[in-house]
Formats: structure tokens, sequence, C-alpha cells
């Protein structure tokens, strides 16, 4: 492999990560809105969704939910989170919180764009998470695109 | 990891954060102090409705208000953000091996499809 530009930043309100994948960008919003994908990458090779336990309801104002089992402990977490914006294949902005019933965490701002410049994959997603400035930076995310 | 955050300590702070108009007031006092008035003239609110988002916006402890009977003016105190980002960035680590894997799972994908390599 080793054609994978990432960076990860931090900035004032939260952190960006971008990250070139050699694949479409409808094969990666696939990745974030089909379940039997999205319960086999989210969280990484570290812990383990199972598909039974994923629910999504992809639409603005949707709701999704997933039971993890992280780490070597397998220790259960449950997920849940609502989709706020889909404008497929570019913006998806989505909350998670890992604590059921608590007020709802900053959104993530996920943008797929075709920046990247590998030959074969144009997809160049940035997921945003930031606590202050969501609104600003989807605006940013989709200047960008646009 | 992802268990033991102290959500609770931050609930105010992220409750108050989730109103894009409180936000977009915060984003304003980043620039430096400013009465009601100067805050309210962007927004196609009320100074009072401007006013009950100030007083949200103090109870989380992210701003302070002046004692000036008539002004008041507002200003951004920096702590309880600093400590919503830094939270929030314990879960940098997460996404990033996240997102490792579904670079692994596309790869894979592309390399089913053109097995010439």
């Amino acid at each position: 492999m080793g054609e994978t530009a990432i960076s990860s930043e931090v900035d004032a309100n939260g952190f960006t990560i971008v990250h070139v994948f050699e694949a479409s960008r409808e094969e990666v919003w696939a990745e974030w809105t089909t379940p039997e994908s999205f319960a086999d990458w989210f969280g990484g090779t570290a812990s383990e969704v199972p598909v039974s336990t994923m629910t999504m309801d992809v639409r603005p104002g949707g709701a999704w939910a997933a039971t993890m089992y992280a780490g070597p402990a397998r220790h259960e977490i449950q997920w849940e989170g609502e989709y706020l914006e889909l404008l497929e294949p570019t913006l998806l902005v989505l909350t998670l919180t890992d604590q059921p019933g608590e007020d709802p965490w900053p959104p993530i701002t996920v943008v797929l764009d075709r920046s990247g410049r590998r030959t074969n994959g144009d997809a160049l997603p940035s997921a945003r998470w930031d606590v202050a400035g969501a609104v600003r930076a989807r605006r940013r995310g989709l200047g960008h695109v646009l | 990891m992802l268990t033991n955050v102290p959500v609770d300590e931050l609930s105010t702070t992220f409750a108050a954060l989730a109103d894009p108009t409180r936000r977009e007031i915060l984003g304003r006092l980043a620039e430096g102090e400013a009465t009601v008035n100067q805050l309210a003239a962007p927004f196609p609110i009320t100074v009072q409705a401007v006013s009950r988002h100030l007083k949200v916006l103090e109870h989380a402890g992210l701003i302070t208000r002046g004692r000036t009977a008539q002004l008041r003016p507002s200003r951004l105190e920096g702590e309880p953000l600093k400590d919503a980002v830094d939270w929030l960035q314990r879960y940098r680590p997460f996404w990033e091996d996240s997102f490792a894997r579904l670079d692994q799972r596309l790869h894979d994908k592309t390399g089913a499809r053109t097995t010439d390599g």
C-alpha cells in the first residue's frame, strides 16, 4: 500500500483528520452508510461491532446505534447518534455519543472531495470534529467542494 | 480510553454549544468583548433572544459579563472551551484507527477488482 496521505491536525476548536483513499467518493460514502461496512471499520481493528447490533436510518434526523466490544477485555460500549445533514456523496454531518441519554456531543463533519492526487483514488475525505465551529467548518467544506 | 470520560462536567458546555446562534456569538467574542446590541446586530432575532443565549453561555462558564449596569459587555472565557476540546481530542486516535481500517477495506476491494495489480 503506502500510497495513503494522512494528516491529523489539532486546532483551537477540535481536530481534523484528512485521509486519501484509493477509492471513489461513492465507495467511501457507502462505507459510512452501509451497516455491514461501517460496523467493520468503526473503532478500527481493536474493536468489534457485530452487524446484528447496528442500526442506521440514513436520512436527516435519522438515528444510528451500535454495540461495540472494545479492546482485549471486550468492554461493551453502546454508541448512538443522529444524522444531521446528508449530501451524497459529498457531505455527512452526524453526532455520536457513548453515553446514551446524555446531552449530545458536538457533531462530526465528513467532507468527501476529489483533491487527492493519486492516479486511481479520487476521494479525500476530511473528518472534522469541532467543538465550537461545526457550522463554520461545514460552510468551509461545502465552499471547497462547490 | 472511551470509558470514564468526564461527560458530566462537560455536558453543560456541550449543551450551550449545541445551538448554532450561540456558536456564532462565541465566534464573535473570540475577536473581542462586545455588548448585547453589538452581538445582536448580525442576527435576525431580538436583543432579548440574544440576552437569553448569553445567559446560557454565562451559566456554562463560557463567557463572563461586565458589571457596568447599562452595557455589560460579554467576554469569552477560554477555559471551559479548552476543557471541551481537550476531551474531544482523546477520541482522535479512535478515529485514526478507524480510518486505517477503512483504508485497508478499500484497498482490499481495489485489489480484488484489479487483480493484475
